[in-house]
C-alpha cells in the first residue's frame, strides 16, 4: 500500500482549463472520494492519477516518487471503470488473470491470487464464464477482482456502482467498505453520489468546474461546508438558502430572524431538518408534500416568496395538506458571504 | 412484441426478393449452363440449362498437366490458394495496425493519411503496370508469390483500413484503458483485447483482400514467368484467345474459380454484415 | 605421358558434361490442339539434346504483348517466342529482337514476306493463319466461285426467323479482319503504295456489298466468333468465314470442306484476306542465341513442321512438308494453303496496328445504317490520322527541370516547416507512427511510386520503345481538345460527361437496390432471410471480367437472351449496342448487378446497430413507412453509406472491365468512359503511353476535385 500525493496538479486541453491547481495528500490505506456534479473534472483527475491523460502541470506522486511521466503498467495502480470494462472474450478467469500475466507472474501464483480473490468476492461459481452471461452485479464482482488480484499500490475507482439499481448499489456500497477494510487498501474513488462519497469516505474531495472547494472527513464537510457549493452539494435533500439581511445583531429572513453580529445582505443555509414546526414561528405555506413513510419532504414558502424544504417525522404532521400554513422557525444555520459563496461564521 | 404483418405484405416482399434473386441468379446459371454444355455452345435460349449435360469441360480443365506430365490445375490452384491467402495476412497485417493508429490517435498528419489512402484507390492501373514491373524486377521478386501478394495486398490495404479504422471507432476505449491499467503495454492491447474483438471486421477485410487477389489476372500474368507459377485467373484467361474463345472451359474455369470464394461468402455471411460497420454507426 | 593427355582431358571435361543444362525459355500463346503439337516437337528437341532444357511457357494471348514488351528490354524475356508478325516493327525498333539468316527459298513466300522489315530478316516462319471458306457439303453442294454465286447461296439458304433463322452465309460481318478480304478483292486496302488509304472508291464499294448482305438480312447480326462457330455446328449456317483456329472447335460429327474464297464478281479479282504469319523470333537479350536459333529452326524443319501441321492443324510455312502425301492430300489444310497463295500478307507498318479502331468503328457505322461507306470511310481516314500523327516536337527538358526543382524544394520546406511546429506532438506520437509505417512504406512503395513514375511518363511521348520529353504538350492536346472537336466521342471532355454521368448513374442504383434490399432483408418475419443474402451477394463473389462477357453474350441482338425475353413478352427486340443509351442501359445494367451486393451488406451492417426502437417512436408520432425511412434510418444510415459511397463512386469512376467487355465503346467509342480511353491509347493506337498517362493523371485530378467537394458537401471529413 502507498501514499499518493498532487501538488499543483494541472490539467488543459488546448484552451480550456479542466483541473486547477489540485493539491492533495492521500494516506496509507486511506478511502479517499472524489464528489462533484458530471463535468466537474473528477473523472479526469481520476485518469490523471491512473496515467490515462497526461498532467499538464504540477507533481503526482505515489510513495513519495513523481510518476508524471510513467505509463499507467509502471505506476502499479489498478482501476474499476464505470463500464467494468470486462473483457468480453475472455472468462472471468481469464479477465482477472491478464495484468497477472502481462506482468509475467508466475502460472501458480496467478492461480493462487485469482482464487483468493475469487473467494473474497464469492465468484467461485463463475469462473468460467463469460461477462455476457452474468448479471451487472456480477460483473462489477469481476472487475474489483481483477483490480484486487494485482494488488496494486492504489486502486481507482471511477463510479463503479452508477449502472446498478438502488438496492444492488446499497449492497455493494456495505461490500466495498468491507473489502476496504480486508485489504486495507488505499482508495480514490469518484462518485457523483454524495451518498455513496458520504457513507464510503475516509475523507471527501469536493469538485466543482475543476476546482477543489473542499477536502474533509464526511462530518466536516456535513457540518462545516466551506462554501455554498459544497454546503448545497452535500446532504439530501439539499440544504436551503435564503436571502437575509443582517443589522448587526439578528439576521432578518422575512420575518424569521437568526442572531448573528453580521452586517448586511447574506446567503442563509439551513438543512432540512433544521426547519423546525414551531407555534412561535413565521408562517409558511405548504406547496407540496412529498411522502416516504417515516419522514415527511414539505416544500414550504414563505410569506415574502423564498422557498424552503423541510424535513419532517410523518408522527409530527400525519395530515399535512397542500394549501395548509404552519409556523416554522430555523435550528442550525451556515452563513454564506453573498458575492463569493465562502463560508461566513454566524 | 411480436407484430402481425398483413398477408398483402408478406406475400408482396417474398414476391420481390424472389424476382430480384432470380434476375441476380440468371446470369450465373448461364456459365452454369456453359460449362455443362459439351462442346462450343454459346447459345442464348432464354432459359439457360444444358441439354445434355456433360462434365467433359471439367474434367479437360482439371486435367491440364504440364510437357513433362504434372498435374497443373491443382497446382495452380495451390498457387492462388497461396498468394490469396498471403494477400489476406499482408492485408489485415497491414491494415489493421494502421487503422488502429488511425483509429485512436489523433497524431499530427493522420487526416493527411487517411486521404492519402483514399487518393491511392483512384489512381488508374493502366500507368501503374510498367513502373510496378520494373520495381518488382529491381527488387528481385518477380516471379514470386511474395511479390505478387504484395503488390495485391497494396491495391487493398485502402479499403481494409477504412473498414477496420471504422469498426475499431465503435470499440468502447474503455478495453483497451482497461489493459492499460492492467498493465499490457499498446502492442499486447491491440494484439490480445482490441483484435480478438474485431474478429468479424477481420474477416471481412482478410476476404476482400483475398478476392482482389483472387481474381487478378493482368499483373499476375505480367509478372508470373512460369506456368507452374501462375494462377487461376491467369489460366482461365488463357482460355480467350485471339481469334476465338474456348467457351466450355472458360466456363467451367470460371466456376472452379468461383467456388471457393462462393464458398467462403457461405460460411462467412455473419461475420460479413457484422464486420462492415463501415463507419462509426454504433459510436 | 602422351598418355596421360587424353585421360586428363577427359577428366577436365567431365565436370563439364555434368553441369546443368542450358535453359532455354520459349514463350507462345498456343491453346488446343496447336499447342499438344508445338508442345510435343519441343519435347522430342528436348530429349535429343541433353544439354538444353526448354521450358514453354503458354500465355494468354491478351497479355502476351504486354509482358514481352515489359519483360524483353530488361533481359527477363524468353530465349526465344512465337507470335504473330505484326509488331516486328516495334520489336525491332526497340530492340526486342535480333535479325537474322533466312533460308527465304525453304518458305511461302507470303510467308516470308511476314517475317521482313527493313530489307532485313528478323524472324522463322511458322504457319501462316487466313480466313476461308467453310461449308456444309450437306447444305451446299459446290463452293461459291463468285460473289454472284455465294449470293445466290445465300438467298436460297435464307429461312425462318429469330433463333431459328437459318442462314446461307455466317461470319463477323462487323470486324475489320475478315472485312479485309473484300477490300482486297474490290481492290481497295489501308495502304496504297505505303500511304494510308481507306476513303478510296474501291474501299467503298466493298463496304457497300457487305452492307446489301445486311440489309437484304442475308447475314446474322451482330455475329461474334462464338456466335458464328455455334451457328455453323448447328446446321444454321450453311457456309462461314472463318480461320484454322475454328477447326478445333467444330463438332466432331460435323460434316464440312474448306474452300478459297470465292472472286469479286464485280471486279473478277479473288477475295483475299490478311495473312497472319506465325514465326519464331530470337531474344536481342538472348543469353544462347545460337542455341536458340538451332531450336528456332527446328521448328521450321520439315519434321517438326509435319508434326505441327498433322497434329496442330497449322498451315505450315515451311515449303518442302507439303509435297508429302498426307500433307498434299489433306483437303482442309491444302485449301488454307490456297487461300494464303491469295492473300495479302498483313502490313507490317506500326500505322497498322492503330488502323483496326477507326475501321471497325467504320463498318459498324455503314452495317448501323448510321453512315455511308463514303462517310464512314472518310471519318475512319481523320480519325486514323489523328491516332497516327507525328508525336508532338521535343522540348527543351530544362525549364521543367527548374520548375520540379523548386516545387520539390518548396514541398520539402513546408514538410520541414510542418515537422518542426509540430515536433514535440510528432516525438509524443511515435509510436502512433510506427503502426502505420508498415502500410504506409508499402503504399509509398507499391502504388505511390509507381503512379509518380507512371505519371512522369505522361511528359513523354513514346514512339516504338523510345521516349521524347514533350512537356506539358500531351495535357494541352487533351484539354484544348486539339485532336478531337470537343463534341466527338473521342474528346476527353466528352468521355469525361459520359464518365460523370456513368458514376452518378451507377451509385444511385447501388445505393437505392442495396438500400432497399437491405431493408427488406431485416425484416425479421421475411422467411430463409440467410439464404436470400448469400444469393443476393453472389455477384460479389465471381470474377468481374466472368459475368462481364456473360452479360455481353445477354444483350446480343439476335441471339441474347434480354430479347429473347422482351419478345417473349412481345415487345421489339433492342439492338443494344447501336445506340448511345441503349449500349450505356446494358453497361448500366451489368455494372448495377455487380455492384448493388456492396452496399446492400454495407447497410444490412449499419442497419443493425439502429436500435429500431427509433422507428417505432417515429411510429407512435403518426409518421408512414416512407417518412420513417426519410426521416430517421436513412440519416442515421448516412455516417456509414457516405463514405461507402465516395468508394463505390472511385471504383465506379475507374470500373475499366464493364466498360471494355460489354459495350467496348459501341457505338463509336461513346460508351467509353476516361479509363478505357487511356487503355486504348496505351494499347490500340500505337503505344502512345505518355498520351495515355496524361490521362490516367486527368482522371486522378477529377477525383481528387470530387473526394474533396464530397467532404465539404457532407461538412466534414468523410475519409
Amino acid at each position: 500500500m502507498a501514499t499518493l500525493t498532487l501538488k499543483g496538479l494541472q490539467k488543459s486541453y488546448d484552451e480550456t482549463q479542466v483541473l486547477q491547481r489540485v493539491d492533495l495528500q492521500v494516506a496509507d490505506g486511506e478511502f479517499l472520494v472524489l464528489v462533484g456534479p458530471s463535468g466537474c473534472g473528477k473523472s479526469t483527475l481520476l485518469r490523471c492519477i491512473a496515467g490515462l491523460e497526461d498532467i499538464s502541470d504540477g507533481e503526482l506522486q505515489i510513495d513519495g516518487k513523481r510518476v508524471n511521466d510513467l505509463p499507467p503498467r509502471d505506476r502499479d495502480v489498478a482501476m474499476v471503470f464505470q463500464s467494468y470494462a470486462l473483457y468480453p472474450h475472455m472468462t472471468v478467469r481469464e479477465n482477472m488473470s491478464f495484468g497477472l500475466e502481462v506482468r509475467k507472474t508466475p502460472q501458480a501464483e496467478i492461480r493462487e491470487r485469482v482464487d483468493a480473490a475469487a473467494e473474497m468476492l464469492g465468484l467461485e461459481e463463475l469462473m468460467e464464464r463469460l461477462p455476457k452471461a452474468m448479471s451487472g452485479g456480477q460483473r462489477q464482482r469481476v472487475a474489483m477482482g481483477r483490480a484486487i488480484v494485482r494488488r496494486p499500490k492504489v486502486f481507482l475507482f471511477d463510479e463503479p456502482l452508477s449502472n446498478l439499481d438502488a438496492s444492488l448499489r446499497g449492497q455493494m456500497r456495505v461490500e466495498l467498505k468491507r473489502l476496504h477494510r480486508q485489504l486495507d487498501a488505499t482508495i480514490v474513488y469518484v462518485t457523483h453520489d454524495q451518498v455513496e462519497a458520504l457513507t464510503l469516505a475516509d475523507r471527501i474531495l469536493v469538485l466543482n468546474s475543476g476546482v477543489v472547494q473542499q477536502i474533509g472527513t464526511p462530518t466536516d464537510l456535513f457540518d462545516h461546508p466551506a462554501n455554498r457549493f459544497v454546503a448545497g452539494f452535500i446532504g439530501s435533500p439539499s440544504m436551503n438558502f435564503l436571502k437575509g439581511e443582517g443589522d448587526g445583531e439578528s439576521i432578518h429572513v422575512g420575518p424569521i430572524r437568526v442572531p448573528s453580529s453580521h452586517l448586511g445582505p447574506v446567503s442563509l443555509g439551513v438543512r432540512p431538518n433544521e426547519v423546525h414546526i414551531d407555534p412561535q414561528g413565521a408562517p409558511a405555506t405548504i406547496d407540496v408534500i412529498e411522502h416516504l413513510g417515516w419522514e415527511l419532504h414539505l416544500h414550504l414558502r414563505l410569506e415574502d416568496g423564498q422557498e424552503l424544504t423541510a424535513r419532517v417525522e410523518t408522527s409530527v404532521l400525519p395530515d399535512a395538506q397542500a394549501g395548509q400554513v404552519l409556523k416554522v422557525s430555523l435550528g442550525t444555520v451556515h452563513l454564506f458571504d453573498v458575492e463569493s459563496g465562502q463560508r461566513l461564521e454566524v | 412484441m411480436k407484430r402481425q404483418v398483413s398477408i398483402w405484405r408478406l406475400v408482396a416482399t417474398h414476391l420481390l426478393l424472389v424476382v430480384v434473386t432470380l434476375a441476380v441468379l440468371y446470369p450465373v446459371l448461364w456459365v452454369l449452363d456453359m460449362a455443362l454444355t459439351p462442346g462450343q455452345a454459346f447459345a442464348m435460349d432464354p432459359i439457360p440449362w444444358p441439354s445434355n449435360p456433360s462434365l467433359e469441360h471439367f474434367e479437360r480443365v482439371i486435367s491440364t498437366t504440364t510437357s513433362d506430365g504434372r498435374w497443373l490445375f491443382w497446382r495452380q490452384l495451390l498457387n492462388s490458394l497461396i498468394v490469396a491467402g498471403a494477400t489476406s495476412v499482408l492485408g489485415i497485417t497491414l491494415a489493421a495496425t494502421a487503422g488502429y493508429a488511425m483509429s485512436r490517435w489523433a497524431f499530427p498528419g493522420r487526416d493527411v493519411g487517411m486521404g492519402l489512402f483514399l487518393i491511392t484507390q483512384m489512381f488508374p492501373g493502366v500507368v501503374m503496370a510498367v513502373p510496378l514491373y520494373i520495381l518488382l524486377d529491381e527488387l528481385h521478386m518477380l516471379d514470386s508469390m511474395v511479390g505478387l501478394a504484395l503488390v495485391y495486398a497494396t491495391t487493398s490495404v485502402p479499403f481494409c483500413t477504412w473498414n477496420l479504422k471504422g469498426y475499431f471507432d465503435t470499440l468502447p476505449v474503455d478495453l483497451e484503458e482497461a489493459a492499460r491499467m492492467d498493465g499490457a503495454s499498446r502492442w499486447t492491447t491491440f494484439w490480445r483485447i482490441l483484435l480478438p474483438l474485431s474478429k468479424p471486421a477481420l474477416v471481412v477485410t482478410g476476404l476482400f483482400s483475398f478476392m482482389t487477389a483472387w481474381n487478378e489476372f493482368i499483373l499476375a500474368a505480367t509478372f508470373l514467368g512460369k506456368e507452374e507459377a501462375f494462377t487461376l485467373p491467369v489460366v482461365l484467361n488463357g482460355y480467350v484467345g485471339d481469334f476465338g474463345t474456348d467457351w466450355g472451359s472458360f466456363a467451367a474455369a470460371a466456376i472452379l474459380v468461383s467456388l471457393p470464394v462462393m464458398g467462403l461468402f457461405f460460411a462467412l455471411q455473419r461475420q460479413l454484415v457484422e464486420g462492415l460497420t463501415a463507419g462509426s454507426v454504433k459510436g | 605421358m602422351w598418355l596421360l593427355l587424353p585421360a586428363l582431358t577427359l577428366a577436365q571435361s567431365a565436370p563439364a558434361e555434368s553441369t546443368e543444362p542450358v535453359e532455354l525459355s520459349l514463350w507462345h500463346s498456343y491453346r488446343g490442339a496447336e499447342r499438344e503439337a508445338l508442345e510435343q516437337v519441343l519435347s522430342d528437341y528436348d530429349a535429343a539434346h541433353p544439354e538444353l532444357k526448354i521450358t514453354p511457357l503458354a500465355l494468354p494471348s491478351e497479355s502476351f504483348n504486354s509482358k514481352l514488351e515489359a519483360a524483353a528490354p530488361r533481359g527477363n524475356g524468353p530465349e526465344l517466342f512465337i507470335a504473330a508478325s505484326e509488331r516486328i516493327g516495334s520489336w525491332s525498333a526497340s530492340g526486342i529482337i535480333a535479325p537474322l539468316e533466312l533460308e527465304a527459298e525453304d518458305f511461302h513466300p507470303v510467308t516470308v514476306a511476314g517475317v521482313q522489315w527493313q530489307d532485313q530478316s528478323w524472324g522463322i516462319p511458322l504457319a501462316s493463319k487466313c480466313v476461308a471458306l467453310f461449308y456444309d457439303p450437306l447444305q451446299v453442294a459446290q463452293p461459291p466461285q463468285s460473289t454472284n454465286a455465294l449470293l445466290q447461296i445465300a438467298q436460297e439458304q435464307r429461312r425462318g426467323e429469330g433463333q431459328n433463322q437459318h442462314y446461307g452465309l455466317a461470319y463477323e460481318a462487323a470486324s475489320a479482319y475478315f472485312n479485309a478480304a473484300w477490300l482486297h478483292g474490290f481492290g481497295g486496302g489501308i495502304f496504297r503504295e505505303g500511304e494510308l488509304d481507306l476513303d478510296s472508291a474501291e474501299n467503298a464499294a466493298a463496304m457497300s456489298f457487305v452492307a446489301g448482305l445486311i440489309e437484304d438480312d442475308l447475314l446474322p447480326q451482330e455475329p461474334t466468333g462464338a456466335l458464328v462457330t455455334q451457328l455453323f455446328n448447328s446446321g444454321q449456317a450453311a457456309m462461314v468465314l472463318s480461320g484454322p483456329w475454328m477447326l478445333g472447335e467444330i463438332e466432331p460429327s460435323k460434316e464440312f470442306r474448306v474452300a478459297p474464297l470465292p472472286e469479286i464478281s464485280a471486279t473478277g479479282n479473288p477475295a483475299a484476306p490478311y495473312v497472319t504469319v506465325e514465326a519464331t523470333f530470337v531474344s536481342a537479350h538472348a543469353l544462347h542465341p545460337e542455341l536458340a536459333l538451332a531450336l528456332a529452326e527446328h521448328l521450321a524443319s520439315p519434321e517438326a513442321a509435319t508434326t505441327r501441321a498433322l497434329q496442330g492443324r497449322q498451315v505450315v510455312a515451311t515449303e518442302s512438308v507439303w509435297s508429302q502425301a498426307e500433307l498434299a492430300n489433306d483437303p482442309i489444310l491444302s485449301a488454307f494453303r490456297a487461300q494464303a497463295d491469295r492473300g495479302v500478307p498483313m502490313p507490317l507498318n506500326p500505322e497498322m496496328g492503330a488502323s483496326w479502331e477507326p475501321m471497325a468503328r467504320a463498318w459498324r457505322r455503314v452495317l448501323r445504317g448510321a453512315m455511308t461507306p463514303e462517310q464512314a470511310l472518310a471519318a475512319a481516314q481523320t480519325e486514323l490520322e489523328i491516332v497516327t500523327r507525328p508525336p508532338p516536337p521535343e522540348v527543351d527538358w530544362r525549364p521543367y527541370a527548374v520548375v520540379l526543382g523548386l516545387v520539390l524544394l518548396g514541398a520539402l520546406a513546408w514538410f520541414i516547416k510542418a515537422l518542426f511546429s509540430a515536433r514535440t506532438a510528432v516525438a509524443k506520437w511515435r509510436f502512433a507512427y510506427a503502426y502505420i509505417a508498415p502500410a504506409a512504406l508499402a503504399m509509398g512503395a507499391l502504388v505511390l511510386l509507381p503512379f509518380i513514375v507512371g505519371a512522369g511518363v505522361s511528359l513523354f511521348a513514346h514512339s516504338d520503345g523510345s521516349f521524347t520529353f514533350v512537356g506539358v504538350q500531351h495535357y494541352l492536346d487533351i484539354a484544348l481538345a486539339r485532336d478531337w472537336a470537343i463534341t466527338s466521342p473521342q474528346s476527353f471532355w466528352f468521355t469525361l460527361a459520359v464518365t460523370v454521368l456513368w458514376t452518378v448513374a451507377n451509385v444511385l442504383l447501388h445505393v437505392g437496390i442495396g438500400v432497399g434490399l437491405a431493408m427488406l432483408l431485416r425484416e425479421p418475419w421475411v422467411r430463409m432471410r440467410g439464404v436470400f443474402r448469400v444469393l443476393l451477394i453472389l455477384p460479389w463473389a465471381i470474377p468481374n471480367y466472368i459475368t462481364a462477357l456473360i452479360w455481353k453474350g445477354m444483350f446480343h441482338r439476335q441471339f441474347g437472351a434480354i430479347n429473347g425475353l422482351l419478345t417473349a413478352l412481345g415487345a421489339e427486340p433492342v439492338s443494344w449496342f447501336g445506340g448511345f443509351w441503349t449500349a450505356f442501359a446494358a453497361n448500366l445494367t451489368t455494372n448495377t448487378w455487380l455492384g448493388f451486393p456492396f452496399m446492400m451488406v454495407v447497410t444490412l451492417g449499419a442497419l443493425q446497430s439502429i436500435p429500431r426502437d427509433l422507428e417505432a417512436a417515429a411510429e407512435v408520432d403518426g409518421a408512414n413507412g416512407w417518412q420513417r425511412f426519410r426521416h430517421i434510418t436513412l440519416p442515421l444510415l448516412k455516417p456509414a453509406l457516405l463514405p461507402a459511397v465516395i468508394l463505390g463512386s472511385v471504383w465506379t469512376f475507374n470500373m475499366f472491365n464493364v466498360i471494355y467487355l460489354v459495350s467496348g465503346g459501341e457505338p463509336d467509342g461513346s460508351t467509353e468512359i476516361l479509363v478505357s480511353e487511356a487503355y486504348r491509347w496505351a494499347f490500340t493506337r500505337q503505344h502512345q503511353y505518355g498520351y495515355a498517362s496524361a490521362y490516367a493523371v486527368m482522371i486522378f485530378g477529377v477525383l481528387l476535385l470530387y473526394s474533396r467537394a464530397m467532404n465539404r458537401i457532407a461538412g466534414k471529413k468523410v475519409l
